[in-house]
This record gives structure tokens, sequence and C-alpha cells, in this order.
């Protein structure tokens, strides 16, 4: 039996590393053979994944059904969409802070703004649990969602265009293959970090507050810093997720914030497999792929993608990773 | 083999009260389940609580591990107030338990169920770096504690695969490895075949010199041979409180508990 | 500021509110009895409105279409129920969310493949399109359409059918019973199965209703929803999940915050901050308010106004 178990983890790490290959490969060759439009689908898909990958710290391994993601998506997408509007106005942000175009730096704004907004966010929802919780975040991202929508200043309900792309030091992040690199790298780091803080100390706590707190209490291990610290940094990379988005598609709205995208994140989840690493990234991959080719037909694709996700759901729990692989592993 | 428990031992005196409960009084609307409850725990023995069901000893442990707030009264721990902290601030202080219910972290091997507890016991649960599965310091203390309560075959078997019974022994272990100052075990012979009961009785015995247990248990062969002390208790009233002899010579107790069974 | 506008506005908060009662109502049955949460009953308000403005259209009576719609959604919410819910019971939190999202997407796409993008009008029919005066003043000129007071009416007599029939009926008694213990229910012999399909076709039912009463008053459209269920799962959240009595309070409670505060919170604002902010930041602040306000009282009752299982 524990050889078993190993051969799947074996197994599993393969296929991380066999998925990362692809996507690679397939942007680097869209590129070569000059489809810089795929070259794009390739980020948008890296970008969800990244989402998925945050998400999936506080949902699949803290058990948070967060239905209130987009906050922090739609938040990220803002802030680099606004610097990107001050930079080239040349204007100053309200604090009469320099505005920048530089992704380092609006990438640290996003995190501290993240991160304060979860800790607020996670301060009170993490009090309830269940459905209340749910409901909870779902309800703290349509107050974003409306502020956004209610302030003119940018763009309100029409959105904010990015005139010219956040620059990462020298680099031309116009070129599609530049941009997607640095994508990729992002999502290399978030992986990497979130797989060492699954198998740390903290992991271990975060996963038995999933699936018994009362146990973890009884150790002597308080549940709610444990989540509320998982959740601060599960937004935060969610949060990078969408200054990059922001970025990729030159233009921020609403839509960000909106909670069908804080359902559409739970999705790329679920279609990989909830609580395992390449999860996200399968899933996210298999929906652009969805949104794409069935896109392509018929503008209702999303009548396929439900029907799909209600099949995974009701049928296939665990998603493609579990048919893949088999069983997820505790190690 | 007991090295790492030692200092808990010698540095409380024998017959030192550990634990202290005073005037505990829990209600449910009318319903008086904890009716000022008085109670104490003395460092070397084994203090027993039995009473029929309902009689309000859910309640009770509840009260002293912290899920349930009492609505007057105190708890003492080694002199210190903990009326009023959460669980978990509890444990750290010391008061180690085990559930009536089975309570584990049922994904996770047996192993991993005790490294928790370790890991919880350095205090180092905000590390997210290195891998936890592969730290010698957790597995080897955790190695050890299974060994003491004769488990460590089953080291690698999830939670949710034991028996009922080994349940009870591996919360017994995660207990153990907090290296608490008082043990609260919630009737851990429940369950257990005759063999693995004698077994746990014996190995209880042993440890009631190093960590006093504050016992509820139904199984009353093991009570009779395990406890220092029983207390009875009746629609959430301690009626009666003395050594076995004493109660089983008691009229009282006969007539209110051990007659009706 | 006159008596008439506030009592305008009052009312209109009062008519939002028993719309949300109509909404809620529904959801937090389907969640005390069945233990679910199911994001696609907004989808059932839409359905209803299609059905109501569909045949309303076709057949020219109102009270038909009023009919059409809270069959259609009922009808709706059984197959729902048989196909998918049905198997989400014992799931969790996250499959039922997932599920009925996808369910969302099922409906509102097919719904726009079947009757297109652009939305249907309907308008209220003649024998309800009057208002009321709500002041005695000579020189005003401030009334109240009837059809809103209608809404509300209707609202107040589904609350208290409700009450009845929870309260009074054997149903409401297996409803209650439901609630409490799952397995005794089904060792008496009492189809469980049957009584959930129930539940969830009579809260279809209401929802089904709810929209069709506001079809004349909105655009009946694909994603008009969406909005509402969100609203009305801040109801439920404040008025304690499963508890009809809570939605009831909540509903009107957010209804009234909802509407007084779009109105009146600019004027609040002007009276501490004097600058052409104000218009944006009162603009922002009201969309938020009754999420605020939930966040307070979450913050202070966690389990909601009238927690059910207290």
């Amino acid at each position: 039996m524990l050889n078993s178990t190993h051969q799947k983890g074996f197994k599993e790490k393969a296929l991380n590393l066999i998925i990362l290959g692809l996507i690679f490969v397939t942007a680097l060759v869209t590129y070569w053979l000059d489809q810089g439009y795929y070259v794009n689908l390739v980020s948008r898909v890296v970008i969800f994944a990244i989402a998925g990958v945050g998400l999936n710290l506080a949902l699949g391994y803290g058990g948070m059904v967060s239905l209130g993601h987009a906050a922090f998506f739609g938040i990220g997408g803002y802030i680099a969409g606004i610097s990107a509007m001050h930079f080239s106005e040349n204007t100053s942000f309200i604090a009469g802070l320099d505005s920048t175009n530089q992704m380092l730096t609006i990438w640290l704004f996003v995190i501290i703004i993240c991160a304060l907004l979860a800790l607020f966010i996670g301060l009170i929802s993490l009090r309830t649990s269940g459905v209340y919780f749910i409901m909870i975040t779902l309800s703290f991202a349509q107050m974003v969602y409306y502020f956004a929508i209610s302030w003119p200043d940018y763009g309100g309900e029409d959105g904010l265009l990015i005139s010219s792309r956040n620059q990462f030091l020298g680099n031309d992040t116009d070129n599609e293959l530049v941009f997607f690199l640095i994508c990729f790298t992002v999502l290399l780091l978030t992986v990497f970090l979130s797989s060492r803080i699954i198998r740390s100390r903290f992991g271990t706590a975060l996963q038995v507050a999933r699936m018994n707190d009362v146990r973890l209490a009884t150790v002597g291990i308080r549940p709610y810093p444990i989540k509320l610290t998982a959740f601060v940094i599960s937004a935060v990379i969610t949060g990078i997720a969408g200054a990059l988005f922001a970025d990729l598609n030159r233009f921020v709205s609403p839509d960000m914030l909106s909670w069908q995208m804080s359902g559409e994140i739970i999705i790329f989840i679920l279609l990989g497999g909830v609580g395992r690493l390449s999860g996200p990234i399968l899933g996210a991959t298999l929906f652009v792929l969805l949104e794409t080719f069935i896109g392509g037909y018929t503008e209702h694709w999303k009548l396929f993608l439900g029907l799909v996700l209600l099949i995974v759901v009701l049928y296939a729990n665990g998603g493609l990773m579990k048919m893949v692989v088999g069983e997820k592993q505790h190690d | 083999m007991t090295n790492s428990t030692v200092d808990t031992s010698n540095s409380t005196k024998l017959g030192s009260t550990v634990l202290k409960i005073e005037n505990l009084t829990k209600r449910y609307g009318a319903l008086t389940v904890s009716d000022s409850i008085n109670c104490d725990l003395k460092q070397g023995e084994i203090h027993t609580l039995i009473g029929p069901n309902g009689a309000g000893k859910s309640t009770l442990v509840g009260q002293i591990a912290g899920w349930i707030k009492p609505d007057s009264g105190s708890i003492t721990l080694n002199g210190t107030n903990i009326t009023n902290m959460n669980v978990a601030k509890r444990s750290r202080l010391g008061l180690g338990r085990s559930f009536q219910v089975s309570c584990l972290a049922m994904e996770l091997s047996a192993q991993r169920n005790v490294m928790l507890a370790v890991q919880a016991r350095q205090g180092s649960s905000y590390r997210f770096w290195k891998p936890a599965a592969s730290d010698q310091s957790l597995i080897d203390e955790a190695d050890k504690i299974l060994d003491r309560l004769h488990i460590s075959e089953f080291k690698d078997t999830l939670a949710s695969q034991l028996s009922h019974g080994k349940r009870r022994e591996l919360e017994v272990a995660c207990a153990l490895a907090l290296q608490p100052k008082v043990l609260l075990l919630d009737e851990p012979m429940a369950g257990l075949d005759p063999a693995s009961t004698q077994g746990l009785i014996n190995f209880l015995q042993n440890l009631k010199a190093e960590i006093p247990i504050l016992l509820i248990e139904h199984d009353m062969d093991a009570v009779f041979q395990l406890s220092d002390r029983i207390s009875v208790l009746v629609y959430g009233k301690l009626i009666f409180s003395g050594s076995p002899d004493q109660i089983k010579a008691s009229p009282e107790v006969r007539k209110a508990y051990l007659g009706d069974d | 500021m006159t008596a008439a506008l506030f009592l305008e506005q009052l009312l209109n908060g009062l008519q939002l509110g028993m719309t949300l009662f109509l909404m809620s109502a529904g959801l937090t049955l389907v969640f005390g009895v069945m233990g679910l949460i199911n994001l696609a009953h907004g989808s059932l308000y839409m359905i209803g409105a299609f059905c109501c403005a569909t045949i309303t259209t076709m057949t020219g009576s109102f009270l038909l279409g009023l009919l059409a719609g809270f069959v259609g959604a009922a009808i709706a919410g059984l197959i729902i129920e048989v196909v998918v819910i049905r198997k989400l019971y014992d799931r969790d939190h996250l499959d039922q969310v997932l599920a009925t999202f996808a369910l969302i997407l099922i409906i509102s796409e097919g719904t726009s493949w079947i009757f297109g993008s652009s939305p249907l009008y309907l308008s209220i029919p003649s024998w309800l399109s009057g208002s009321i005066p709500l002041s005695f003043e000579e020189d005003s000129n401030s009334s109240y359409p009837i059809y809103r007071l209608v809404i509300i009416a209707i609202g107040l007599i589904i609350a208290y059918s409700l009450y009845l029939l929870i309260t009074k009926t054997r149903l409401g008694m297996r409803i209650r019973a439901g609630e409490s213990d799952r397995e005794m229910i089904a060792a008496l012999g009492v189809n469980i199965r049957v009584i959930y399909s129930l539940i969830f076709a009579l809260g279809a039912a209401l929802a089904g209703l709810a929209g069709s009463l506001v079809s004349t008053l909105y655009s009946v459209e694909v994603g008009m929803g969406e909005p509402v269920l969100i609203l009305a799962l801040v109801v439920i959240v404040i008025g304690g999940i499963g508890s009809v009595k809570g939605a009831l309070v909540a509903s009107i409670l957010v209804g009234l915050v909802d509407t007084l505060g779009r109105v009146f919170l600019p004027n609040i604002l002007a009276l501490f901050i004097d600058n052409s902010q104000v218009a944006t930041l009162s603009a922002s602040l009201a969309s938020v308010l009754v999420y605020i306000l939930m966040a307070v009282i979450l913050a202070i009752r966690p389990q909601g106004l009238f927690p059910a299982n207290a």
C-alpha cells in the first residue's frame, strides 16, 4: 500500500511538471509561429491558474469556500489600471504619491491592499462558517463591485482602458512572449510557494482546520488565526493575478469584481481537482479551451460550461486530476 | 522513555491540587445541568466521575475543556484561572483530553496525528517553509509516544481506517504528546475489547504518577481498578465523593446510581 | 423633503421588501429544511418573469400571466429538484454552490438562446394602473401607483399564508419535523422525498411569482435574477438562515434601508460635507448600505436576527 502511495505521489509530481512544460512549450511554439493571439491565450490560462492557485489555498486546503475572491482579483486589476492611468496622465495618486508604471511596485501595492482587505473581510467572515461564510464573502465582494460601478473617476460601469501596459523593469511588456514569461514566472513562484506552505507545519495545521477544527483546537492551535492567515495569503496571490489580467487585456472593468468571476475562479479549481497543486492549472486550461473553441461556434458556450460543470460535480468529484492520477494523497 | 515528561511530574508535589473546579453552574433554560459543582484533581491520582446517562457529565467535560461556557463558578489549572480561556489556550496550559466520540484528523495517518500534537506543543505552527512530514524532531517524538501506547505498527494507517479501539488509544497518544499537566479522558474504554481494556488500564495505572487523570468512565470494573477517588454526578449535582470502598458501601450511591443499573 | 415624499419612499421600500420576501422565503425554507444553498433561485425568478411576459402577451390577460409565472416556476423547480438538486442534499456546500452555479449558467444561456438577448417589456394592466393620492393638501400632486400597493398586499398575504402553512397544517408540521430530525420523520414512514420536492417547488413558485409581479416594473431579461438573488441571500443571512419569520423582518429591513438610503443619504451627507464629492460618495455608499447593515448585524449576531435552531 505504501508503495502505491509513493507511486501516485510521483505520478502527480510528474503530471505537475508535464502540465507546466506543455504550457511553456505551447507559448513558445505559438510565438514562433507568429500567433500572438494564441500566446495571449496561454497567458490568460496562466493568469487564471494563478488566481486559482491562490483560492485553492483557502478553499482546497483550508476548506474556506470563498465566493468573494473576485474582490481581490478585481482590486488587483484596478490597482494596475489606476496606476497606468495616472502614469499616462502624469498625475499623482490620491495621497500625493507619485504614480508608477513599474509592475513590481504596483504588485507591492496589490499585496498590501489585498492583504489589508482580506484581513478585514476574514476577521468578520471567519467568525462564521458554512453557508454564512459563503454568503458573507459574496456580500463583501458585492460591496467592492458596487463601489467600483458608482465611482465615475475610474470608469464606473464602463471600466478603465489601459493605454499602455505597465512595465517590468526594462522589458518590453507589449511583446506577447515577454508578457507570457512574466506571467509564467509568477505562476511558477506561486505554485512553488504554495507547495511549500501546504507541506509546512502551518500547512498541516491549515488542513487539519479543514478536516476537523475541534482536533486542532484540542492540541492547542486556534483554528481562527490559522485560517485567517491562509485567507490573506490566498487573497494576495489572487490579487496579483488580477493585476496581470488587467495588463493582459489592457482593460479593467467591474466584471472582474463580479460574483460570476468569483464563481469562475472556483470553477478553475473544481474542474482540475480541489486541493491539488496542479488542479487550478488543469482547470484553467480546460476553461479557456471551452471558452475559445466552443465559444468560437456559439456565443452560448457557457451553456456547455454549465453542463460540464454539473457533470463534474455530480458524477466526477475530484476533477481531472483524479481521473489522471487518482485519489489525493496526504504526505 | 519518559525523559520528555520528567520535569512536569517532578515540578509539582505529590498530593497538591492541580485542577480545581469551584461552584460551577450551567443552566439550559429551566434545566440545571451543572449545579454548583465542586471537585478537584490532585497530583498522582486518578479521580473518576461516574453517573447515569443524562447526569450532566458531558456538559461538565465541555466546560472543563472550554467548549461550553459556564454561567458561574471557576475552573483553575495549576493556580491559573482558565474559566474564560478558549480551548486552544487551555490545551497549551497543559489540559490534555480524549473524546467520547473519536475526534481525529481522519485523513491523516496515526503518526501524523501525533506529530500535529507534537508540533502544537513545540508552539510553532506559523512556520511556512520546512516540510512538516519529514521533520525529524516531530517524527522522533511521535514515534516514541506511539511506541509507549503499543500502536507503532499502525503508525502509517490513516485514522479513518483504524479500528474503533485503536482510535481511542491514538487519541490518548495525541493528548500525551502535548505533555499535559492534567489528562481529561472521556470514556476511553468504550468500544475496547477486553484485552485492550486491560492494556489501557495498566497503562493508565503507570501513567498516573506522572500525570493526574480526571476520568469519565462507564466500565465499572475499570473504574474500581483504577480510581483513587470516585465522584458521583446525578442530575447535575455531585452527590458523593470518596474512595472506591466508600462508594461501594454508600447506600446513597447505591440508591441513586448503582442500584438502578 | 416633504412628508409625502417620505411616505412614497417608505412604500417603495416596503414594495422592494415584499419582493425580496417572496424570493427569500423559498431560499430560507430550502436551506432550513434540506440544508441546501441554492444559487439558482434567481433563475426561477427569471423563469417566472419570462413565463408571465410570454403568456400575458399571448393572451392579453395579466392574471393568466401571473398564474403562468407561478405555475411555470413551480414546474421548473420540480424538474430541477428531481434531476439535480435531489443529488445535492447530502453533499457539502462547495458542491451545492458549484452545481447550482452551473444551473444558473445553463438556465441563463438556455433562456437567451430561446428568447434572444433583447429584453421583453410588459405594461401594467389598465385596471391596475391608477394611483391614489398620498397627500390631502389641495396643491399637492403626489400620488402612489396602485400596482405597487398590490405587490405589498400580495406579499403580506403570502407571508400570512406561509405562517398558517407552517404552524397549522400537517405539511407544516412535517416541514418543522424535517428541520429538526430527518431520520425520525423518515422512520415515521413519511415520504421525505415528496416533502422535499414540494417544499422546493413551493419556493420556486414564490420566486416565480415575485418575478412575475415585477415584470411590469422592470424589463424582463436574462440576468435579472442574480441581483435579486444576492439581496435575498443578504436577507436570509440577516434574518437567520432557515427562519421564515427572520426572512420577513429582514426583507422589510433591507428593502427600507436600500430604498431610503439611496434617496436620503445624499441629503444627509450634504449636511456634513459640502462639495461635489458628495454625490459620488453618497451614490457609492448608498449602493453598499445593505451590505454594511449585514456586516454590522453579523458582527453582533453571527447567526442572524432569528437563528432557526436556537
